[in-house]
């Protein structure tokens, strides 16, 4: 209840600050925040919720961007029509890069997604269809309001506060649905979350469709505030610091809350999370368990109909692994063996003890 | 005979790859930690030959041990100030430190330094030499064969003493060195050392016949990448032999496709490396 009305107090603190003063600069910077936030929503869906730090999202954020400014120059459409041409994009090269690469883990997946990010950025520097290192000019002067080129940054700033809202309704819903569940299982461990039956690697690649496609947006949504894109400030470029990842891990922290250790968030974050966490992680494995194909199968009265290949009692290590017991009062009368815990232990604590 | 030049250039750029990715192997290799900074490391090593040359007035031969004591002292800095404290925490966590720590100095390199590009006072090592008909640059010649002649020394200091087998039991395994009396965190920071003073060697040398800017670091990080996955993840002599293949695959993509292009085959053959073979060509399983 609190944590609504604090919800609600800062939404409402966020539509009326810019109205209370008439410093463009400031309007023009909060525009940017809210910028930098659709990112941050984007990249967390994959970064995360899921876990996989990618550092080449400027290529999507970059795709929405080249993408509106193409459709200008070469059909004179208003920018921000090349949004679904930017999405689509997006999508096709998060299914490119992302279909080999989940099959790596770790640092070795941040490497890949660098590497294809910059790769691409190159080729875009080299493309006479997309500016090469030139790039791409918006409308210089507004045509008509489908332009929408404002000399306000205000008009900007509700735009992209509206299209946040959308983007953490959307993940707030998928949060709560069988994908938020699975992708905090693969968070958790990708073997563990196999095990009970999550299909990581299609999971995964959902996550980055996502991610890709609102970043995509945002790209989008920059190139028609600014009117410009180029090879160094939008695409490829592998840093997080340039335009559109730049809200990343900072924005990270603002929408999911600072915890990636396996249970995950809300909006607010902070500490209020960490004290219902616990709860919170009983609720998550319950909803991992009733989204778990075996599960569904038995309630749907047809075990095995959708192919798992472990069917077992709750108890069975295949199904329930003794990892993800949680120590609920049922489970606590019947004691696991002693020598199962270690396995239990996540690889830093082992090496912390 | 103009395939045989390109393919010397490319065997000279890659021994000074090969130098400062075996220090992006090294500590790599010792602690999992994957230095997202190494680039940038590279990149201030220039700028310290570069200011020992226009301020001090120091030649080559005295900027290049400045910039790697200077790199070493960074190096071990980072360490304890950065890396000790995120080491055992989340992956996520590893990546986005040394990654901030990246974007950190190549921003602050834009503040301090500026944008410009600079190169260095043209007094250091100039000239052609001509070898059997091959005319190779004397600075890169001379790069070329001090970061050879450095990465062995590496590869000899890891192999044949007390100091490189304490090095090499910390990497293997924390705890058993632990228990043979070898202390885990003075050997962590050495690695550091040691991997951030080859970038300083390697850095100073490249400043020789490459322009100097902050962006520099990018592009040489990548290669770093793509090398130690190449030689598989801790190996020296891994290193060594994908740096001189990358400095050849390089010069080879330059001369047939076009130099734009020279880093998508490498980036590309990076790609295709991971997809296939993600222990590295040369590594173990």
């Amino acid at each position: 209840m609190k944590r609504a009305a604090l919800v609600l107090a800062a939404v409402v603190v966020l539509a009326v600050w810019p109205l209370l003063t008439d410093d463009t600069f400031l309007q023009r910077i909060g525009a940017l925040v809210m910028l930098g936030a659709i990112s941050a929503s984007a990249w967390n869906l994959i970064g995360g919720y899921a876990g996989q730090v990618s550092v080449g999202h400027a290529v999507y954020f970059g795709a929405g961007a080249y993408a509106s400014l193409l459709v200008f120059t070469r059909f004179g459409w208003p920018p921000v029509a090349g949004a679904p041409l930017g999405v689509a994009v997006s999508l096709a090269l998060a299914a490119l890069i992302g279909t080999p690469t989940f099959r790596l883990r770790g640092h070795y997946f941040s490497m890949a997604t660098i590497a294809a990010a910059e790769l691409i950025r190159i080729l875009v520097g080299n493309w006479d269809l997309l500016g090469a290192a030139v790039g791409l000019m918006g409308p210089a002067v507004p045509r008509s309001l489908a332009d929408l080129s404002f000399t306000a940054p205000l008009a900007y700033y509700y735009i992209f506060g509206a299209v946040l809202a959308l983007v953490l309704a959307i993940t707030w819903w998928l949060q709560h649905g069988r994908l938020g569940f699975y992708l905090r299982a693969i968070n958790g461990g990708d073997r563990a979350a196999r095990s009970l039956g999550v299909p990581v690697l299609r999971y995964k690649l959902y996550a980055l469709l996502l991610s890709a496609g609102f970043t995509s947006i945002a790209g989008t949504l920059y190139a028609v505030m600014v009117g410009f894109a180029d090879p160094d400030s939008t695409p490829g470029h592998p840093d997080l610091g340039e335009d559109g990842d730049h809200g990343g891990p900072g924005g990270r922290r603002h929408l999911a809350g600072p915890d990636h250790r396996g249970g995950d968030s809300g909006a607010a974050g902070g500490i209020a999370e960490r004290a219902v966490r616990r709860l919170r992680h009983r609720h998550y494995l319950r909803g991992l368990r009733r989204h778990h194909p075996a599960r569904r199968a038995v309630r749907a009265g047809r075990a095995g109909a959708d192919g798992s290949p472990h069917l077992g009692k709750a108890g069975d290590p295949a199904v329930d692994p003794p990892c993800l017991r949680q120590p609920t009062s049922s489970r606590r009368s019947a004691p696991s063996a002693p020598w199962t815990a270690p396995a239990c232990r996540s690889p830093q604590e082992r090496s912390s003890a | 005979m103009i395939l045989l030049q390109v393919v010397v250039s490319g065997l000279l750029m890659g021994a000074v790859y090969a130098l400062f990715s075996s220090g992006l192997t090294l500590i790599w290799g010792m602690m999992n930690v994957v230095n997202f900074a190494h680039g940038d490391f590279v990149m201030l090593a220039m700028y310290v030959a570069f200011f020992a040359a226009t301020l001090l007035g120091l030649g080559p031969l005295f900027s290049v041990p400045l910039a790697a004591a200077a790199l070493f002292v960074l190096g071990v800095v980072v360490y304890y100030g950065l890396i000790r404290h995120v080491m055992r925490g989340p992956m996520l966590a590893q990546i986005l430190s040394t990654f901030g720590l990246a974007l950190l100095l190549r921003y602050a390199a834009f503040w301090a330094f500026s944008a410009n590009f600079v190169t260095m006072p043209a007094s250091a090592i100039s000239g052609t030499l001509v070898v059997g008909g091959l005319r190779l640059e004397a600075a890169r010649v001379v790069a070329g064969i001090t970061a050879l002649a450095i990465t062995l020394g590496m590869h000899l200091m890891l192999t044949r003493t007390t100091l490189g087998s304490r090095l090499l039991a910390v990497a293997e395994d924390r705890q058993a060195a632990m228990l043979v009396g070898i202390r885990p965190d003075p050997m962590q920071a050495l690695a550091w050392g040691l991997g951030a003073a080859s970038t300083g060697v390697a850095g100073a040398l490249i400043a020789l016949f490459f322009y100097i800017s902050p962006t520099v670091g990018e592009s040489l990080a990548l290669v770093a990448f793509v090398v130690v996955c190449l030689g598989g993840f801790g190996s020296v002599p891994g290193a060594l032999v994908a740096g001189l293949l990358i400095g050849v695959v390089q010069a080879l993509s330059a001369f047939w496709i076009g130099p734009a292009y020279e880093d998508v085959i490498v980036y590309g053959l990076f790609l295709v490396v991971l997809w296939l073979r993600p222990q590295g060509l040369l590594g173990r399983a």
